[in-house]
């Protein structure tokens, strides 16, 4: 099968996207079949933008922010964002769809290593799942 | 003579009976002439009844014989109102929207059906839409005004939506005092709550008045049971579930998360069982899932 998967990540920037960064500048590489968006905070990530993401075709949603407890430049924002995809989890799973399509991530900042290693992981485990799409034809 | 159709697709039809009944759009109704209403034995065929200045629809497009009705009844109608949660948003009916037919008929009644259910809205343009299970008395009355003014003629330019659509929180009653400091002590069950008249969500009962459109007045709240989200999504609210996670993220236990971490936090929310059925009672078909899940059926 030439199926390639597409995700879309979005990092925190003052963590897991600072992980980026130190990614780049160490010349660690990770999986092109990402995209990575930095934000100004995981709590601020919508459910909303999530799914959005699948219904444009993402295989699979990475979100990186900061380790509890007290990594978060916000203070509280990965507790924030922990529980709306604790919940969104859920609620895919009742609609049939494998909530493994969300990853989770928390970091310290520059643990660039752990960014690619966990990026590598994802989208394996995506392209074990398959497309979005179920396979159906479009 | 002001001619009437009513028409009711895949719904239990109340919310059309109670309209009837209302003196304000009674007396319209006797003014004119009802020309169709198969449930009360006012049928014809469609094709030979002519122009209808005014059409109620209420209900959501689950058989093949639904849709072929609804675009008949566009077709030759003046004015069409999308008359119930129902038919805007799939209501109650809605709650089949992910099941294959063959899970709700048998053998040859299959094919009758369509292969998921969804609002009239997304099939048709109507002119005027009312939301509510049932829509209100106060709605009905507007309703009737909004008639009177095209009944010699003409249509409303725009559609008309004939409910405020703000979110219900903002005139409630119980609203907190300091909506800024909310929060959420936990999820609990509404029995285990003796319940103290402030905000909902602040005893820990989910209530969905943060996403949910006004157009009830506070029906459920004055009478102490939380927001089921009848009125459909509030102005701005892109998905009711999606907006209600949104929310429960920002305010439970909010004071404690720090000491929770995310163990205890997912415990609390393993309490609520059945997200689904919780935040899309009456708007499954238009949740932006259900159009993922049924994208992977292949039905769009
Ligand atoms: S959550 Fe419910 S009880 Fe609380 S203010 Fe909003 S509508 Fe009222």
């Amino acid at each position: 099968m030439d199926w390639e998967p597409w995700l879309i990540g979005f990092l925190s920037k003052w963590t897991a996207g600072i992980a980026a960064e130190s990614a780049g500048v160490n010349r660690v590489r990770y999986s092109p079949n990402i995209v990575l968006i930095n934000v100004p905070c995981c709590g601020l990530i919508s459910p909303i933008h999530v799914v959005d993401a699948f219904l444009q075709g993402a295989d699979g949603v990475y979100i990186g922010g900061a380790l509890p407890p007290a990594n978060c430049h916000y203070k509280v924002g990965n507790f924030k964002a922990f529980k709306r995809f604790y919940l969104l989890k859920k609620l895919m799973k009742q609609f049939g769809i494998e909530p493994e399509r969300i990853r989770l991530e928390w970091f310290v900042s520059p643990q660039y290593r752990k960014l690619a290693k966990t990026i590598d992981d994802f989208v394996d485990e995506i392209k074990k799942l398959g497309p979005i799409t179920g396979g159906v034809e479009e | 003579m002001t001619r009437y159709a009513f028409l009711e697709l895949t719904s239990c039809g109340d919310c059309l009976s109670e309209l009837y009944m209302n003196p304000e759009i009674n007396k319209l109704l006797e003014e004119g002439e009802i020309v169709y209403w198969p449930a009360y034995g006012i049928v014809g065929d469609p094709e030979e009844i002519g122009e209808v200045d005014v059409t109620f629809i209420a209900g959501t497009v689950r058989t093949r014989r639904d849709l072929e009705e609804l675009e008949k009844f566009r077709r030759i109608s003046r004015i069409v109102v999308a008359y119930g949660t129902c038919s805007i948003y799939g209501g109650l009916n809605g709650l089949t929207a992910l099941l294959e037919p063959r899970a709700i008929a048998d053998g040859e009644y299959v094919k009758l059906l369509m292969p998921t259910v969804k609002p009239v809205t997304d099939y048709i343009e109507p002119d005027i839409l009312v939301p509510g299970c049932p829509p209100t008395r106060e709605v009905m009355a507007r309703l009737a005004k909004t008639l009177k003014k095209y009944i010699s003629g003409g249509k409303p330019e725009k559609k008309i939506f004939l409910i405020p659509g703000e979110v219900l929180c903002k005139h409630c009653p119980r609203r907190p005092s300091n909506p800024e400091k909310a929060e959420m002590p936990g999820i609990r069950d509404p029995n285990e709550v003796v319940d103290d008249g402030r905000c909902f969500i602040e005893q820990g009962i989910l209530c969905l008045g943060p996403v949910t459109a006004n157009g009830c007045n506070h029906l459920c709240i004055r009478f102490n049971h939380p927001c089921m989200g009848c009125m459909g999504p509030a102005r701005g609210v892109v998905d009711q579930g999606l907006n209600m996670i949104g929310s429960i993220g920002s305010i439970l236990l909010k004071s404690r998360e720090v000491k929770l971490l995310f163990p205890g936090l997912a415990k609390e929310l393993d309490k609520l069982r059945d997200p689904m059925g919780y935040f899309y009672r009456y708007t499954l078909p238009k949740a932006m899932l259900t159009k993922l899940a049924l994208r992977r059926r292949g039905v769009e």
